[in-house]
């Protein structure tokens, strides 16, 4: 199934973190009452605008099992003419958002500090080859930063330095430098390759990960409100 | 059970030890409807909450 997603443009946006967003993804799904779910799967056609499958909480709601949701991905992708082109650094929308994303999954938060626009396009080009490269793939989350206020208080921070590598800690709400590198680094994908591998965090069980975080009164504040009934009422349960 | 297991993996975090393969997700839709279109790719969108019980760091 992964092998297969490789075809794809694999997007998943963090529900609840954008009002934007999250009426477009209403538009594909939403549950009994009408409200955005916590989670919504569709496949879509490289428009965006046409769902070519059933849309649902899951892959599971609209593919009886992980075979036959393999083989859609590659009946699907199979299907559109694929033009040769460089994908995009794919970035987080903010960096509060960033450390909680890469805490979930794990891995690393990769910064990149640049105002300048012409030179922030020239890093993210730098980044992005090594990201979509067959050795870094998946293993990091990325954000645009103007400025490194927020990563001035970190240990590890470079001033003169523009891309950051970051450990978050298991909860997402800050992290730790383990490496930061100058904008024309030579070998960057050999050294962001070596930096993740610092930055990958051990997760706990689901159970365990939450008792400890209620128990230590930690919270998450979405941007705009969590509509699912069933995750709204266990985070007020907190 | 195998279906749910597989999709676990792509969503959640690494355990003891990291798989070798994993999805590259684009987390913003506007980025990756750009691409698709430009690539001339197919999208298999997932959204995910992250936090669990109004808990942050895990999907």
């Amino acid at each position: 199934m992964i092998a297969a997603s490789r075809e794809w443009i694999c997007v998943r946006p963090a529900t609840y973190e954008s009002a934007e967003e999250a009426k477009l993804l209403s538009k594909w799904f939403s549950g009994r009452d009408g409200d955005l779910e916590n989670t919504t799967f569709v496949l879509l056609d490289p428009s965006g605008n046409k769902a070519i499958s059933r849309a649902g909480r899951g892959p599971e709601m609209a593919f009886s099992n992980a075979g036959a949701f393999t083989a859609a991905l590659k009946k699907g992708s199979a299907a559109y003419e694929a033009k040769k082109a460089e994908r995009v650094l794919p970035t987080v929308l903010d960096f509060r958002l960033g450390l909680n994303v890469a805490a979930s999954d794990g891995l690393a938060l990769v910064a990149i500090v640049e105002a300048d626009q012409n030179a922030r396009t020239r890093i993210s080009k730098a980044v992005a080859k090594a990201a979509w490269s067959e050795e870094l793939h998946g293993l990091a989350h990325y954000v645009m930063l103007d400025e490194a206020s927020v990563l001035e208080k970190l240990e590890g921070f470079e001033a003169e330095k523009k891309i950051y590598v970051l450990q978050p800690d298991t909860f997402g709400r800050t992290g730790k430098i383990v490496s930061a590198f100058a904008a024309s680094e030579k070998k960057l994908a050999t050294k962001l390759g070596a930096a993740f591998g610092l930055a990958q965090i051990k997760k706990a069980s689901h159970r365990q990960h939450v008792r400890e975080g209620k128990r230590a009164g930690i919270s998450w504040k979405s941007k705009i409100p969590v509509s699912d009934g069933a995750a709204a009422r266990a985070g007020r349960k907190l | 059970m195998l279906f749910t297991a597989a999709l676990a993996l792509a969503l959640q975090a690494p355990a003891a030890e990291a798989p070798k393969q994993r999805i590259a997700w684009y987390t913003s839709l506007d980025q990756a409807v750009a691409d698709a279109e430009r690539l001339n790719r197919p999208i298999l969108l997932q959204s995910a909450a992250p936090q669990c019980g109004g808990v942050p760091g895990m999907w």
